[in-house]
């Protein structure tokens, strides 16, 4: 995952999410209809046709490769843009990696300590029988500072390790706080 | 122009667009995958569905023009 980022010395890796596989094929089966569609038509039509007539037949193979060949070009640029969009969850930060179009990538990252609340949210039948849906982290910022993740699976359990996450990281806070109040405590001599 | 000089054309351009586009999508399966085999696969199987699809167009195109 280094390649990915600029990975600090004390951050880890928690977890590494890529939108659910329903969202892919729902893509892919879209291109895949598309690409056969017109083939299958145009070989009824060839059958259709009365014998001796190869260069029709030729015509249609040629055309039909070509077709397919397209959507294949489609089908590996759909499957480029989900493997690289990928939502990175680490003991400082949450990255959202997103390849736009082909040579646009956005990494849009918060830090943890801005991190105010995450919501989930499961909008129809299918999310909710399948387990994926949107999560939103809510920054102390303004509200176009927030994180909104589409089609993540399990964001129950995502949404819950950004909490845990949160929780730690305010704790530690939290003990640095105390410990320097300590010190200066100690120094004054109050 | 004839019409056999039209698809040779037409299988040309649209091979070197599939060679073209392949090459992007190479380059961005090694550079942000992070992963070789992954990579490797794709570019077997982008390649080999090429190479396969534009067999069939050259035994048609040379079906209609021989």
């Amino acid at each position: 995952m280094s390649h990915l980022f600029d990975q600090q010395p004390d951050e880890h890796i928690i977890a590494s999410v890529r939108k659910h596989w329903f969202v892919l094929m729902t893509a892919i089966l879209g291109t895949v209809l598309a690409a056969l569609g017109p083939v299958i038509l145009a070989f009824a039509v060839v059958i259709a046709l009365p014998n001796g007539v190869a260069t029709a037949t030729s015509l249609v193979v040629f055309f039909s490769a070509l077709w397919v060949a397209l959507c294949c070009v489609a089908l590996a640029e759909i499957w480029t843009r989900y493997y690289l969009d990928i939502w990175i969850v680490t003991n400082k930060r949450i990255m959202y990696i997103e390849q736009v179009t082909l040579f646009s990538r956005e990494i849009t990252t918060l830090r943890i300590e801005r991190i105010q609340d995450a919501t989930v949210t499961f909008k129809n039948f299918i999310e909710t029988m399948l387990n994926f849906g949107t999560l939103r982290i809510q920054s102390a910022g303004a509200v176009t500072d927030d994180l909104e993740i589409r089609g993540i699976p399990a964001p129950d359990h995502v949404k819950q390790l950004v909490l845990n996450e949160v929780d730690r990281e305010t704790k530690e806070r939290k003990l640095v706080s105390f410990d320097s109040r300590s010190i200066t405590d100690e120094e004054t001599g109050a | 122009m004839s019409f056999v000089t039209l698809l040779w054309i037409v299988f040309l351009m649209s091979a070197l667009l599939y060679v073209g586009y392949g090459i992007v999508l190479a380059y961005h399966w090694v550079r942000w995958s992070g992963s070789v085999a992954t990579a490797t696969l794709a570019i077997l199987l982008y390649g080999s569905a090429g190479a396969f699809l534009f067999s069939v167009m050259l035994g048609a195109l040379l079906t209609v023009a021989l």
